[in-house]
């Protein structure tokens, strides 16, 4: 559904993104996750006919986003990290412009209204909306035109548990309908909740792509052995090293000894050096 | 073209709604009583070309020669009309041709000043320099003395045409700006806008129309409340301000995408909308600024509004300024294009 190869984009001296190459299938939620600055927006743009890349070949459906943007914009939905909506006009008026630039019928407005919980505020001015709601009318105007493909671009940002708990239900739920979802994020338990694959992106560059699952397993291993002593100290030890558990306890006070699964965040640190925030 | 339709109704019913139309026909008024007050202070000798009509004695020529350059002499009553009517000249003194021998037999003729009321930052002090003139010679000139104004002009039409110019620079490098940079850099939704399938010619487009009717809205109400539609040529006044519209809006518009601040937007359209602004006003009074005013695209727009309003002209004597004032639109849409296709890269 979109294929990326040595994609580039550079700033001055900067390289924002450098020499990415990826795939993602038809009918999966990729994550694509990084800290702040990463890299993760300038690629969605690209992908999505907001910025020229400096170098290197793009396929959304089969179709180049420079030189056949009209047919991406038509397949693709956007929902973008900043909340660019029309804060002077109602819900409605919102979702009515857009669906008439996309030339869908009115039904469809109030269908996603509907669907987003939004009915009831439908002739509000976006201006009194709670960043919870500006987001589930943003999200619901990405897709408006029923695209193939979603760019998500942080959705959960900023959000409140509630808000975000509910912005992660749709997410699954629109998936559900066969729609290929591209997830940017730096919440790292968000991808690993949501995704099928997850690329990590550091510093404009990819060092990882695979499922949640086997990037855990390639980079720290299958189990962690929990280590809580007295003082409250914590180590981790990888279930491998099982042997040398009483040599690392000798002499000590332990209060706790736990078997944990990986999560993806150490898998991230693992790969990156770093924690993600 | 749809789209256009749809971007540009958006716009309307937001004008309407935040009320920037209101404090835009406010801040008009403003500025029209500034216009017609205010810059009287660049008024110099030697701007105003004058005609004298029929014979008059030397004293009396130098004496207006200490502040007119610029005296013609005209061979008859209907050659020193016409120039004034064509906006040639601003100013005619017409001398009956048997003034001396009346004088002689005793009569007091009269002398008629024709006025080109349209050039109000002149009139004033010209016709009261030619009133005291006239008194030094009272004794032997002892004559009449009766202006009369080019036309049915009013004295509330006047800064007719500096009026409607100022108010198209006003929409151009004001209120369009500050839509644009709205839709761009405060509510971000021109990246919205161009996720869809609209392209960037055809936002630029949506808000150059919306410009443009605004300004033709403006122009016709200005013109009806002024009891002036008929005035001039209402089809070579169109056109103008259409093309002009389109001009100027095109040039805040591109001030509006290459900046990257709103307040840098602001200042920028700011500063470069009174330099046209003043470009357009002042050219006229002194032939060094007319020169370099020529390739400023205000310079065509004031003097093609003045000309089809006051002067009557037809589209093959304001054809220079047309010209000018197109070329200045396809260079201004170029420039846009340009401009917006390169925040993409």
């Amino acid at each position: 559904m979109i294929e990326v190869q040595n994609l580039t984009k550079t700033f001055g001296k900067l390289k924002a993104v450098d020499d990415i190459s990826f795939t993602v299938q038809e009918g999966e939620i990729f994550g694509f996750l990084g800290r702040n600055g990463a890299g993760k927006t300038v690629t969605i743009k690209m992908l999505t006919t907001q910025m020229l890349p400096t170098s290197g070949k793009v396929r959304i459906d089969g179709y180049d986003p420079i030189t056949e943007s009209l047919k991406v914009k038509k397949i693709v939905g956007v929902m973008p990290e900043i909340q660019n909506l029309y804060v002077r006009m109602t819900a409605s008026e919102n979702l009515s412009l857009f669906a008439k630039l996309y030339r869908v019928s009115q039904n469809r407005v109030r269908e996603l209204l509907k669907m987003f919980q939004l009915e009831e505020w439908a002739n509000k001015l976006v201006k009194t909306f709670s960043l919870g709601m500006k987001q589930r009318l943003l999200f619901a105007r990405a897709l408006l035109a029923c695209p193939k493909i979603l760019f998500l671009d942080e959705p959960t940002n900023a959000l409140d548990p509630q808000a975000a708990d509910f912005v992660r239900e749709m997410i699954k739920e629109i998936n559900r309908q066969g729609i290929t979802i591209f997830l940017t994020t730096h919440y790292i338990e968000e991808a690993e909740m949501l995704s099928h694959r997850v690329a990590i992106i550091e510093k404009g560059k990819i060092v990882a792509c695979d499922t949640v699952e086997r990037l855990k397993k390639d980079t720290v291993g299958e189990n962690y052995i929990k280590i809580t002593y007295k003082n409250l100290e914590e180590t981790k030890i990888p279930s491998s090293e099982i042997s040398r558990l009483s040599e690392i306890i000798k002499g000590k006070e332990v209060s706790a000894l736990e078997i944990e699964k990986p999560t993806l965040r150490d898998a991230f640190i693992s790969l990156t050096g770093k924690d993600i925030k | 073209m749809k789209n256009i339709l749809i971007l540009l109704k958006k716009d309307i019913k937001d004008s309407l709604r935040n009320g920037e139309i209101i404090f835009f026909l406010f801040a008009l008024v403003c500025i029209s009583i500034g216009i017609n007050y205010g810059p009287s202070i660049f008024r110099q000798k030697g701007q105003t070309k004058i005609v004298v009509c029929a014979p008059i004695p030397s004293e009396f020529i130098e004496l207006l020669r200490t502040k007119f350059d610029n005296i013609v002499f005209a061979k008859s009553a209907e050659e020193a009309n016409l120039l004034i009517e064509k906006g040639k000249a601003s100013l005619a003194i017409f001398v009956p041709p048997d003034l001396l021998q009346r004088i002689k037999i005793g009569e007091k003729p009269e002398i008629k000043l024709l006025v080109d009321v349209t050039r109000p930052l002149n009139i004033v002090s010209d016709i009261t320099f030619i009133k005291k003139t006239l008194e030094q010679f009272k004794d032997i000139l002892p004559v009449r003395f009766t202006i009369s104004t080019l036309g049915n002009i009013s004295r509330s039409q006047i800064v007719l045409d500096l009026w409607l110019s100022i108010s198209i620079m006003l929409i151009a490098f004001f209120l369009l700006p500050q839509n644009i940079v709205d839709e761009k850099s405060q509510q971000n939704t021109l990246s919205a806008l161009l996720l869809t399938p609209v392209s960037e010619s055809q936002f630029l487009l949506s808000k150059g129309l919306w410009a443009t009717l605004l300004c033709l809205a403006n122009s016709l109400l200005i013109l009806v409340l002024s009891n002036a539609l008929l005035l001039g040529r209402i089809e070579v006044l169109l056109l103008v301000i259409i093309l002009g519209t389109i001009c100027v809006s095109g040039i805040g518009t591109f001030v509006s995408i290459i900046s990257e601040a709103p307040s840098i937007t602001v200042v920028t359209s700011a500063i470069i909308g009174v330099i046209l602004m003043m470009s357009g006003v002042l050219a006229p009074y002194s032939e060094i600024l007319e020169k370099i005013c020529w390739v400023f695209p205000s310079y065509h727009l004031f003097i093609g509004i003045k000309k089809s309003l006051f002067y009557k002209c037809s589209f093959l004597e304001v054809w220079t300024n047309v010209v000018a004032l197109g070329g200045w639109v396809a260079i201004s849409f170029w420039a846009n294009l340009i401009a917006i296709r390169r925040q993409k890269s």
